[in-house]
């Protein structure tokens, strides 16, 4: 309620209501864009953009209830804007060099691995879901499909990433029995 | 292999606490008979608490959220204020093309006096043009009484002549020198005496004067009536003076002019030239 009473007081052009909805809103809205682009530098570019082009749009948000859906998606149509610009892969020792991560487990990283080398369309979903819990409704709602087709992308993803962990596990094994010292447990993301 | 399907599609939201109570109890029911399905629910429950836990290691260092934060909010201050001076800006065009207008008024004036005359603008400009014309009257006036003090009555050898003043070039000395010269050469003209004429010439003028006798004496012992003389204007070395002569004196109408050049040669001025004018 109050959220939506600051949305509402935003679009009549409440600074203070716009400080507040950045407070509420901009972790939540940085830690989706840090999941799906993998670069702290970026999701902050990204997280900033999204912020003005919903301050500057606040007026075509009719129903100011359903501010935190339109702001996530407009988060996921400034992440696809950016994977449609930059093809870039992001390590994830580059994540930690950023010096955004207070530590990095490395519990995490074939985790992070396979994330990162999902399509973009269950990486989405995943995170949202996960990062956030945020109910299937309210998901497809952001991303722009129907609820059956979020269940089933969350479905593929997660048997996507059950399927890279395990490749992962035989992988780190195999370099393991090889090479000791070789390995780092770090990898693409 | 019916139920297990529909159990599998279930699993996810079961995980999440998002079924109806019923389903809820459908899924749990067939978890604990069914060793495939557990083994599914073990396997996803693990990736995502994997999940979890990744975006849990994400210990993003909090000044830097912070400095965004703040960065947003003041961008975005900075943007609402920008469209505050886009407005701003818009005001003062507004207040500008209303000042073009007004200034058309100025530009138009004949039309806005006859269309819009109701306007204060171009009240005031009707009050400024009859400001203007009382004005331009006060200048006619001024004018006529400028030239009325351009004509001054001189005393030239004994005579009283009417003197216009068009030059300010030659000093009081000079002016009446010139114009001592000039008058004592046409009362010469008038008396007929040829050498008193040829003694005020010069050299080049005397052989001019003894062919030209006829021409530059008007009268024999004739008065001359001065009407007016202009005062001296010098180009150089050489002074120019016209003089108006009435010669019959009866209706006061000067009715020709002499025009004179006259030099000054070894601090003597002498007649140069002398040429008659309608």
């Amino acid at each position: 309620m109050e959220k939506n009473d600051l949305a509402a007081r935003a679009k009549k052009g409440d600074k203070k209501a716009f400080e507040a909805l950045v407070e509420k809103y901009h972790d939540e809205l940085y830690y989706t864009a840090l999941g799906i682009t993998r670069s702290g530098w970026d999701a902050l570019d990204i997280c900033q953009d999204t912020f003005l082009k919903a301050f500057s749009t606040i007026n075509t948000l009719k129903d100011t209830s359903q501010f935190g859906v339109w702001i996530n998606r407009i988060l996921i149509n400034k992440c696809r804007d950016f994977f449609r610009k930059n093809k870039k892969v992001v390590v994830v020792e580059k994540m930690e060099e950023e010096g955004f991560m207070e530590n990095f487990g490395e519990d995490c990283i074939d985790l992070a691995n396979a994330l990162s080398t999902l399509s973009d369309e269950h990486r989405e979903v995943l995170i949202l879901r996960y990062f956030h819990d945020k109910p299937l409704k309210e998901i497809a709602a952001i991303v722009g499909c129907p609820e059956g087709t979020v269940k089933s992308r969350l479905s593929n993803g997660l048997k996507e990433m059950r399927r890279k962990l395990d490749n992962n596990k035989g992988k780190n094994k195999s370099d393991n029995n090889s090479d000791m010292t070789n390995n780092t447990g770090k990898g693409m993301i | 292999m019916m139920e297990c399907a529909k159990i599998m599609d279930l699993i996810e939201e079961y995980i999440a606490g998002e079924l109806s109570p019923a389903e809820h109890d459908l899924v749990e029911g067939h978890l604990k008979a069914c060793s495939l399905c557990k083994k599914e629910y073990d396997e996803t429950r693990k990736v995502i608490d994997k999940i979890k836990m990744f975006k849990n290691s994400l210990k993003v260092r909090e000044d830097l959220l912070t400095m965004s934060r703040k960065n947003i909010s003041k961008t975005v201050t900075y943007k609402r204020k920008g469209i505050a001076n886009y407005i701003s800006v818009m005001a003062a065009s507004i207040l500008c093309i209303i000042t073009v207008f007004a200034g058309s008024v100025l530009v138009f004036p004949s039309f806005a006096a006859n269309y819009a005359s109701a306007l204060p603008v171009v009240r005031e400009l009707n009050n400024i043009k009859a400001e203007n014309k009382q004005v331009e009257d006060e200048l006619v006036k001024l004018k006529a009484e400028n030239e009325e003090l351009k004509i001054e009555l001189v005393k030239i050898k004994g005579k009283d002549i009417t003197q216009v003043n068009t030059s300010d070039t030659v000093s009081q000395e000079e002016r009446l020198a010139v114009q001592q010269l000039a008058v004592n050469f046409i009362i010469a003209q008038f008396k007929g005496d040829i050498e008193l004429i040829k003694s005020m010439c010069t050299d080049d003028f005397k052989s001019y004067v003894d062919k030209n006798k006829d021409t530059i004496l008007w009268r024999k012992n004739g008065e001359a009536l001065f009407t007016q003389i202009t005062n001296v204007a010098k180009e150089g070395d050489r002074y120019f003076v016209f003089v108006r002569l009435n010669e019959t004196g009866s209706n006061g109408e000067a009715d020709y002019q002499e025009n004179f050049e006259i030099i000054k040669i070894n601090g003597e001025y002498l007649v140069d030239f002398m040429g008659n004018d309608a």
